[in-house]
């Protein structure tokens, strides 16, 4: 279960399912779907269920891998209200433990992923119970005020109906403050089945596409149309949820930068401070919250002591980053190219180029009943060497580079250019980014 | 496909059941167009539909296909629209804005009847009014009226309103050009209207009967007549009317009536009714059943008409005077009523006609007053005329209670008012979502179908879920019997169905309730239970009523709040207008939850004369026969869901008697394919249990795929000459199915 | 920075995976060994003796202590160690008599020597390798990302999850400016997993820029050795970096402790302390401009940015 435990400034990420390791990862939605469906298990000739068992495993961790990879444009500057509901259908216990306790956690696990894939975004929270939305925080940078709003009892009692036109209005009136650049998104997690509203929700849908608002709605229990229609209409994503971890796959779904259409990103120059470390003996007080601390920043403009960045300056409201927050963002520009499934007949390697494991050999091509099995290996069209499936799924996650790529190659020059594709030309301007 | 094909080709009748709203009306067109052009013959194609909106839906699935077909190139000449009353196609500013339907016909009548223009031409100085429309229409060339094209009633008002042409007599004018006529069952099978509309079509046409589920009941209703005391009444005094405009005649002009009478002594068929005649004053029988001789001595004389006339309806009201229920078959009726007042049969059966004819000499205007006469008549006719297979029944009182007498003349063989439709076709199709079991309708319908199949839904996944509650969360079994109904443990059960299933249905759901009565009881059960409470928490709540502007009105906010994500119920009966005609597609129903087995009323003497008359005819027994009437129903309800193949929605039989194998097998093929052996004997919370987790399945995105063919695949099995056929009927399907 | 380090508990009695990589571009230890003081000429051969002293030194401490080494050379990464088995069995039969390989040696620490001295040879014997262009730096990305991947296999298959990792750099080469987002991408993966790495870079002057951030972004130590110092190269390694994760808590351990991350311009390449920076493709001017140089879209200017006061 839950333990929040915190040291200072370190914050533990935990996962509410049985007490796991956060490397372990397991808990996806694959292992769910396969420990139900018995009948697709076969034994093989000596009796045992593994490799039919491995082969599930494989093919649906792909499933959820390909995904688009074109360099197009993105909104990297977020603006995001995170609405939760908090009506008398989030006690149900259809989710464990309940269905609010588990929209909490994995509202502080999508916070802190979210400012850590943006960090240059901010994000707001609003709950919406008894009829009334009522705003928790507005937008900041900071993922810490988030998280103790969350935590902070008295906020999450539940009552009554929620009402989706009014937290939505809430909502845009906040985000039309918010400069055009950036994209400006509403989350929705919505228990209940019904909404308890005061005008024609249509109007308010019609105002927020006018104002370029996207919606997407996670349900926790049935399709409703109305949401339905909002996502349709805002182009934003609705999903209901299967089970605990199809939740947490939704959720972190919205995390990575929504495309943008052209019409819309043409560029602003944002006018950003990049702050000095300052270290003192003595502590001072920061202009944010008002606590005394050693050490900070200072900010760009008006020279006011910040505790932490990345964050908006209170005196003078100058956005303070430093370049690896910016750096954070760039593989959403510069996707890795999905790799493809190599077939057995060009199936000739025999270890894992990443890691060394080794493949399955071809005698382990066909499972009983003719089922073929998929030769394991994973290829990648630029540099021709092939992964296993564990690399090709944490290369695609978390690293976002491919190492055959950077690993091999006479002209590795040109592979690595050939990694960013087209659209964008004077590549070399970032390399010289940090050249000081 | 293949197997309307079959039947067509064969020249035989076919009954096709096919799931609702899966494109069945276009797979049926698609055919049959195609089939029609493919064949040099150019069989013209009748559709029956029930109501008017159906027949707007059909003609535009019509539309749809022809431009389909144009643009893959095929050029054709096709001339097809729908026939309605007048009220929905009237022009004229003035009697367009009659709100009854018969005062509207009168009036038309009263502008367009054929010795009002004649006046025009004899007394050119005397005002006349006549319908513009019309005239216009009249001095227009037939062939040039209108032109190819697939007319909605919209559209065929439009053309008319713009052209000058009154619509009506338009369409009915053009049928005989069409190749596609759209209308409504009673044009068909109705005698006093078929004969009018339909009798120049040709043998060889081909008549579609769509939602014909309820066609033994429209057959029935046809042919049965019901009289009231405040009709005998109202009869009366139009007879009274009519001898004092005799009397008047007779001193103005003498030798009309004179005429008449020749006339009638001759045999010769009175004034031989332009086409334009009315459907108003039609014969009540079938064609073949008129007499074809002279009219009887005693009624040819318009006064002695008029006396027999009055002799009979005295004779009716003395035996609507009696304190107890009377059935007896039409010849004892016959029998008595010689006794009584020395009127034989034969002239009865010439009633309507001379009636008719009497109308037309004394040019009356302002029929509907004699609307009631007429009915006397029409009973008349159809007493004398028919032996068997009818029935009068005399009820007193109105819910025991109430002295209301009404004098019932039932048909009870369906078969009768269908028999010439399924002589004069050659190929008759009734297809309906729900028409299990399949044998049921040629024992009752007297006809043996060439082909009789039972289609099942083609779905890329179950896209509903029916489940078959028998007993409440407390094991107490429930149901909706007559003995158990008002008990309290089970009235508490079906309310906790009701508010159970609010909490985790999204949306829209409808509930049917097996009668009025049971259902206002119930609720009221439930309002002290306070069931209605805990409801009306989650969705709001709406109700049916008998009255019909309340129910739309109703229907409207529950729509409402479907869209507006309040979510609704609507509380309804099986046997009401909502279970109908109306479509609840998508959000608006994604459950449907039946309260109870609709039965009829199982006391009503014209349901137990039926019964009688179905078991010794036809050898069914009455409980087959009530379960068959009552599955019907409720098929017909829980289909209302699914409109589509994206819709997906919940079907909830909540009573014990569904779990039994008699009541199961009689459900439509394509629901029962998807009944498990688990979703047959559920308690509450079982049945909640499953219904979550469809729900969330099903809310999940998915592909659109198998039921699809592509071009490969047809041309792959197909190898006969025929191929073009086929081809272009499935491709139509696939088209119309992608949306 | 406040990132998420140590989130994970580490135990005392955990086991240790180090993951070595060696920069090995010939051209820059020569120069390194050309810079030195007359006498004492330090290497590559003396380098690699005294890494894997280190090496065995660490697999001394705990019996279930691993090692991989990886070499980032002029044009490729490879795995020295470990060594898949069927490739191993070629090699075996070349060079196994350069080192003092005496019998008495501990099997694991020989097995290990031989291979990584064995692939190291192959490595710079291949002629292909040496027809690179870019002879400056060496494939750094790709050796972290070949760690990562190395690491996460050897996590996801460990079931009682004991076992701990940490990257242990040791450079010479500048950085590569081609190879900044990777490296970051590398960084910010390692510091997700809590991976710490360690940076020992011997430069008489430069810093990499690259890997302290690296360094201070995971939580491990930035070790810049001028060239006298790494005379002493092994003292330095086993003093700053032997102590695995649990250790290294309670001790005090040199170090860098300062990293500025000034940003510069793209335009001027000055630091600057404000800048102005594109919302689409995040690239960072010191001025307004009419045209993005970088992803070449329009910059519109009219709108209402910020509710500052813009002259300021």
């Amino acid at each position: 279960m839950s333990k929040p435990s915190s040291k200072s400034k370190e914050f533990f990420i935990d996962i509410d399912d049985e007490t796991q390791n956060v490397n372990q990862q397991s808990g996806y939605v694959w292992e769910e779907e396969y420990k139900r469906s018995w009948d697709v298990l076969q034994e093989d000739e000596d009796g045992s269920l593994k490799r039919s068992i491995d082969h599930l495993q494989n093919r649906l961790k792909r499933k959820r891998l390909l995904r688009d990879t074109s360099t197009i444009r993105r909104g990297i500057i977020r603006n995001m209200f995170l609405i939760i509901d908090l009506s008398e259908a989030m006690m149900e216990k259809d989710l464990r433990p309940s269905r609010l306790d588990l929209t909490l956690s994995y509202a502080e696990q999508f916070i802190l992923e979210f400012f850590d894939q943006n960090p240059i975004s901010q994000l707001g929270i609003i709950v919406s119970k008894g009829g009334v939305a009522e705003r928790l925080t507005g937008l900041s940078g900071n993922p810490m005020d988030n998280i103790i709003a969350l935590k902070n009892k008295k906020n999450i009692d539940v009552d009554g109906e929620p009402s989706l036109q009014n937290s939505l209005e809430l909502a845009r009136s906040s985000l039309i403050h918010t400069p055009t650049h950036g994209s400006r998104e509403i989350l929705l997690i919505m228990g209940s089945l019904t909404s308890c509203d005061p005008g024609d929700i249509y109007e308010s849908i019609e105002d927020l596409v006018k104002d370029n608002v996207r919606v997407s709605i996670v349900g926790l229990s049935a399709e409703v149309q109305i949401c339905k229609y909002i996502c349709k209409r805002t182009k934003g994503t609705y999903g209901v949820v299967l089970n605990e971890a199809h939740f947490k796959d939704l959720l972190f779904e919205i995390i990575p930068p929504p495309p943008v259409s052209v019409a819309q990103s043409n560029s602003k120059l944002v006018m950003m401070g990049f702050p000095s470390s300052v270290n003192q003996s003595s502590p001072y007080l920061c202009a944010c919250h008002n606590k005394p601390v050693t050490s900070g920043y200072t900010c760009a403009r008006c020279n006011s002591n910040i505790c932490d960045i990345p964050t908006e300056c209170p005196i003078c409201e100058l956005t303070l980053v430093s370049s690896p927050h910016l750096a954070r963002s760039y593989h959403h520009l510069f996707p890795v190219e999905n790799y493809t499934e190599v077939p057995w007949n060009s199936a000739t390697t025999t270890h894992c180029f990443a890691c060394q494991i080794s493949f399955p050999s071809l005698s382990e091509r066909t499972l009983p009943k003719n089922l073929e099995t998929s030769s394991g290996r994973y290829n990648c069209q630029k540099c021709n060497q092939h992964f296993c499936i564990d690399c090709d799924v944490f290369v695609h996650e978390a690293i976002h580079n491919c190492p055959g790529c950077l690993a091999t190659s006479q002209n590795n020059l040109k592979s690595l250019m050939g990694q960013v594709n087209g659209n964008f030309e004077n590549y070399e301007n970032y390399e010289k980014m940090n050249l000081s | 496909m293949i197997d309307l094909k079959k039947a067509l080709d064969a020249g035989g009748h076919c009954l096709l059941e096919m799931p609702s709203g899966t494109g069945k009306t276009v797979s049926l067109l698609s055919l049959i167009v195609s089939y029609q052009m493919f064949y040099p013959e150019k069989r013209k194609l009748i559709y029956c539909s029930r109501t008017v909106p159906e027949i707007e839906k059909v003609l535009a699935e019509l539309q749809n296909l022809m431009k389909y077909r144009k643009s893959r190139g095929l050029n054709e000449q096709f001339l097809g629209f729908g026939l309605t009353s007048r009220k929905n196609l009237c022009v004229h500013s003035e009697v367009s804005q009659e709100k009854w339907g018969k005062v509207l016909d009168a009036k038309c009548r009263n502008l367009t009847a054929s010795w009002i223009r004649e006046k025009v031409d004899l007394y050119p100085r005397e005002e006349v009014s006549l319908c513009d429309f019309y005239e216009q229409l009249d001095k227009a060339d037939t062939k040039e009226l209108l032109p190819d094209g697939i007319y909605t009633i919209e559209e065929l008002r439009d053309y008319g309103k713009e052209n000058d042409y009154c619509p009506y007599y338009l369409s009915r004018r053009m049928i005989h050009l069409a190749n596609a006529v759209v209308y409504s069952y009673h044009y068909l099978l109705d005698p006093k209207v078929a004969e009018l509309v339909s009798k120049e079509l040709s043998k060889d046409c081909i008549v579609v009967f769509d939602e014909a589920h309820n066609i033994d009941n429209v057959c029935i209703e046809s042919l049965s007549i019901d009289l009231t005391k405040p009709n005998l009444d109202a009869s009366a005094r139009s007879i009274t009317e009519l001898s004092k405009k005799i009397e008047k005649i007779k001193e103005r002009d003498k030798e009309k009536l004179d005429e008449e009478y020749t006339k009638l002594v001759e045999g010769l068929k009175v004034a031989s009714q332009s086409r334009d005649e009315d459907i108003f004053m039609a014969n009540p029988v079938l064609p073949d059943d008129i007499l074809k001789e002279a009219v009887p001595g005693n009624i040819r004389k318009a006064e002695h008409f008029v006396t027999f006339m009055r002799r009979f309806i005295e004779y009716l009201k003395t035996r609507m005077r009696a304190q107890h229920v009377v059935a007896e078959s039409p010849i004892s009726f016959l029998q008595h009523c010689r006794e009584v007042t020395y009127i034989e049969r034969k002239p009865l059966r010439f009633c309507s006609q001379r009636l008719i004819s009497l109308v037309r000499t004394l040019e009356l205007t302002n029929l509907d007053e004699y609307y009631a006469l007429h009915k006397v008549a029409a009973f008349a006719t159809l007493v004398a005329t028919y032996e068997t297979g009818f029935r009068l029944i005399l009820e007193p009182f109105e819910n025991d209670v109430v002295p209301n007498p009404i004098f019932h003349y039932t048909c009870l063989d369906a078969s009768i008012a269908i028999k010439p439709v399924f002589e004069r076709f050659k190929t008759v199709v009734i297809t309906s979502g729900t028409l299990s079991p399949l044998d049921m309708y040629p024992k009752m319908l007297s006809f043996t179908a060439a082909v009789q199949e039972s289609y099942s839904m083609t779905l890329t996944r179950n896209c509903f879920l029916p489940l078959i509650v028998t007993r409440g969360s407390d094991q107490v079994a429930i149901s909706s019997k007559f003995e158990v109904r008002n008990d309290p443990a089970v009235v508490r059960n079906f309310g906790q169905i009701l508010v159970e299933f609010s909490k985790i249905v999204p949306d829209g759901i409808v509930a049917f309730f097996p009668s009025y009565l049971y259902m206002e009881s119930i609720v009221s059960m439930w309002h002290d239970m306070g069931i209605l409470n805990e409801a009306w928490k989650h969705k709001l709540i709406f109700m049916e009523t008998p009255d019909a502007a309340e129910t739309s009105l109703a229907l409207m906010n529950y729509r409402k709040a479907c869209d507006n994500g309040r979510g609704a119920i609507l509380l309804s009966v099986a046997r009401g207008k909502v279970s109908e005609g109306i479509d609840f597609d998508h959000n608006y129903g994604r459950a449907v939850i039946m309260f109870g087995v609709p039965y009829q009323y199982t006391e009503s003497r014209i349901l137990k004369a039926r019964l009688e008359f179905l078991r010794e005819k036809h050898k069914i027994r009455e409980s087959d026969f009530l379960t068959f009437d009552a599955m019907r129903h409720a098929a017909q309800c829980v289909g209302r869901v699914i409109r589509g193949k994206t819709d997906y929605g919940l079907m909830i039989f909540a009573d014990k008697r569904f779990g039994r194998m008699d009541k199961r097998s009689k459900l439509p093929k394509w629901i029962n394919q998807y009944i498990t052996e688990t979703a047959i004997n559920l308690s509450t919370d079982m049945a909640l249990v499953i219904a979550k987790k469809f729900l969330r399945s099903m809310a999940q995105p998915f592909e659109h795929g198998i039921s699809l063919w592509s071009l490969e695949d047809i041309e792959s099995k197909y190898h006969n000459n025929d191929q073009n056929v086929a081809k272009n009927g499935f491709t139509n399907r696939r088209v119309s199915l992608k949306d | 920075m406040s990132s998420i380090k140590d989130s994970v508990t580490v135990n005392e009695d955990d086991a240790n995976l180090l993951v070595l990589i060696i920069d090995t571009n010939q051209m820059n230890w020569t120069k390194v060994a050309n810079k030195q003081a007359m006498g004492n000429c330090l290497t590559l051969q003396q380098i690699l003796r005294q890494l894997l002293a280190f090496i065995n030194a660490h697999l001394a401490l705990k019996h279930d202590n691993e090692v991989a080494v990886i070499a980032s050379h002029i044009g490729v990464s490879k795995f020295l160690y470990p060594i898949p088995t069927t490739r191993q069995k070629t090699r075996r039969s070349h060079g196994d008599s350069d080192q003092s390989s005496n019998s008495n040696m501990y099997q694991r620490f020989r097995v290990i020597d031989d291979q990584v001295t064995s692939n190291m040879k192959a490595l710079f014997e291949n002629e292909a390798l040496k027809s690179c262009p870019d002879k400056v730096s060496s494939m750094m990305a790709g050796a972290l990302s070949l760690a990562l991947c190395y690491i996460n296999r050897i996590t996801k298959s460990d079931e009682i999850g004991h076992i701990k990792s940490r990257i242990l750099i040791i450079s010479v080469s500048p950085d590569s400016p081609y190879q900044y987002i990777s490296i970051m991408n590398c960084i910010f993966s390692a510091q997700k997993l809590g991976i710490p790495i360690d940076v020992c870079k011997i430069s008489e002057s430069d810093n990499s820029v690259f890997l302290q951030q690296a360094s201070h972004i995971t939580g491990g130590r930035y070790l810049r050795l001028s060239i006298d110092q790494s005379r002493g190269f092994l003292h330095f390694l086993m003093k700053t970096f032997l102590p695995d994760r649990f250790v290294r808590r309670h001790l005090c351990l040199p170090g860098d402790e300062k990293v500025d991350f000034g940003a510069a311009c793209f335009c001027h390449k000055k630091t600057i302390n404000i800048g102005y920076v594109c919302s689409v493709c995040l690239s960072i001017y010191c001025q307004q401009l009419e045209e993005c140089s970088t992803c070449r879209s329009k910059v519109t200017n009219g709108v209402k940015r910020s509710k500052t006061n813009e002259s300021l």
